[in-house]
């Protein structure tokens, strides 16, 4: 079996998985991290979004073979140590949660967002496609614009 | 006056496709799973496995919203039969297709409504629903009144009259459920019943309203039997601007429901122009749940049913074709994102009023039915098949 190593959270990672494992699958049953969710498989529900050498991504459609060599940052990696990011920050401060089952994913798109863009406008964050089906998208328009101020 | 409403099937695509993890041994079994009715579940494992009713173990762990889904326990049932079967722990996911074309749905529905008015006055109103059977298969939660249930065939009729009612001055009122055996999976959706009925009936105030030359609020001021009622509906008309001039193809829309001690209404605002996309673009929410004990939890409560609303009445159903479920995942089964969803949804909680009622189911009805009833008046036509999209 093909051996790939790649930058998880800060730290090299060395699997040995058929090539065209969907990297969600290595991230949650190869090394139990569970923070990217699996809604769909399809790439369209994006509750397992993360961070592909810092740009949003989809885990349950990209092969183990394409993140080779590069770094792949889950929500278990998006905060500074004990200082959490400033989009975690503000979810906290809207209590945008309900079932928080797609929150993760959420908070990785809606980071990628302000990294590109530090001042979303709404049109701009009605481009995030996340499904959330508790319905929180009041709060999380909410939270990201408070992110943007901080 | 004589209007017929018909509702599609809707999933609950639970974002947490359904899962158990199961370990199955010659004299007992332990699973892992989450579940709204554990007991119940445990008894029909042991049943399903030729256990003692006392030898299953459940442990219910937390999982993603259902909206009803997980009162039933299939996926526990499938993996402890494929755990005895073959001697191993067993970890089961459904795919979300299989959640999409296999699983579970609120039924589809029939709705006839008859409205007699004479000379400005309601002399009755009656509300016949047909739908495909609701399946109440859980019981209350363990396996007496399950199998009550499964022999009877008659948790859609008993739920139907303790929980459905009209709660206006119409004269003599009286709604009534006819279920068709299809042998569909069926389940609790969010509000249940109400989700159809309420939703019909709110439609149907609007309607009379408007053959009566009335103005949508001020005949529901006039009409409706509680007081709490009135007051959640000014004060989502005063706080939401009722009546304000809005562009042509824009409207606002509003609707009350009132049901588990307690009492909502919403006032949404609706923008038509993009006739293949209508966009809700403002809700307001006043509600009355008798005493409040966690109102931020009770307003995101509020907020979210405004995007099963938009959802279901707009664009999210699924299609039988030929036996089977054409929609499955959430690229054709077209529930809500960021980009249909209100801005805002401003809810207001009222001041208390008595003990505790319920929250969670409250919403969907009136959200529902102020988005019906804004596109109404946005477009100069009744929608009667629901979701509008088709």
């Amino acid at each position: 079996m093909p051996s790939f190593t790649f930058d998880l959270n800060g730290e090299a990672t060395t699997v040995d998985v058929p090539a065209d494992t969907p990297l969600l699958w290595v991230l949650r049953d190869v090394l139990g991290v569970t923070g990217p969710k699996y809604g769909c498989g399809v790439g369209v529900c994006r509750a397992c979004t993360s961070h592909l050498d810092g740009n949003a991504f989809q885990p349950c459609t990209t092969p183990m073979a394409d993140c080779a060599g590069r770094e792949v940052t889950t929500i278990e990696g998006l905060a500074d140590g004990e200082t959490l990011h400033p989009v975690q920050q503000a979810w906290i401060e809207e209590d945008v949660a309900q079932c928080g089952f797609c929150q993760p994913g959420q908070i990785m798109a809606a980071a990628a967002l302000l990294a590109s863009n530090p001042s979303p406008t709404d049109a701009d964050i009605d481009a995030i496609e996340n499904v959330c089906r508790c319905g929180t998208y009041c709060r999380i328009r909410k939270a990201i614009h408070r992110a943007a101020g901080a | 006056m004589d209007r017929s409403f018909d509702f599609a099937f809707v999933p609950h695509a639970p974002l947490e496709v359904l899962n158990c993890v199961a370990d199955v041994r010659s004299d007992r079994a332990e699973l892992w799973f989450a579940c709204k009715s554990p007991i119940v579940a445990s008894q029909k494992v042991a049943l399903a496995l030729g256990l003692p009713l006392g030898k299953v173990k459940v442990h219910v762990i937390r999982a993603g919203g259902s909206f009803g889904r997980r009162l039933f326990f299939d996926p526990a049932i499938e993996a402890a039969q494929i755990s005895q079967a073959i001697g191993r722990p067993v970890k089961l996911m459904w795919t979300r297709i299989d959640d999409m074309k296999h699983g579970r749905m609120r039924p589809a529905s029939h709705h006839k409504v008859r409205a007699t008015h004479l000379l400005g006055a309601m002399l009755g109103y009656e509300h016949r629903m047909g739908c495909v059977r609701f399946d109440g298969g859980h019981g209350l939660g363990e396996i007496l009144t399950a199998v009550g249930v499964e022999l009877t065939g008659t948790s859609g009729q008993a739920l139907f009259n303790l929980t459905q009612k009209v709660p206006y001055n119409f004269g003599i009122a009286a709604q009534t459920l006819t279920e068709v055996s299809l042998e569909f999976h069926t389940a609790s959706w969010r509000s249940v019943f109400s989700g159809q009925t309420s939703v019909v009936n709110e439609i149907m105030v609007d309607e009379i309203a408007r053959s009566l030359g009335r103005d949508p609020v001020d005949f529901r001021r006039r009409t409706l039997s509680s007081a709490r009622a009135k007051a959640v509906l000014n004060r989502v008309a005063s706080t939401g601007n009722w009546g304000r001039s809005m562009p042509a193809g824009t409207a606002q829309g509003i609707a009350v429901h009132d049901e588990f001690k307690s009492v909502c209404a919403y006032l949404v605002e609706i923008d038509c122009r993009n006739a293949a996309n209508p966009r809700v673009t403002k809700a307001t929410a006043a509600v009355d749940v008798g005493r409040a004990i966690n109102p931020r939890g009770l307003e995101a409560q509020a907020q979210g049913v405004v995007l099963d609303g938009l959802s279901v009445m707009l664009r999210a159903g699924v299609h039988i074709d030929h036996g089977a479920v054409r929609e499955s995942s959430y690229t054709d089964f077209r529930y809500g994102r960021m980009n249909d969803s209100p801005l805002d949804v401003a809810v207001h909680v009222m001041d208390p009023t008595g003990e505790p009622g319920g929250a969670g189911e409250l919403g969907f009805p009136a959200a529902a039915a102020a988005v019906a009833n804004a596109y109404a008046r946005a477009t100069g036509t009744l929608p009667t098949s629901f979701p509008i999209a088709g």
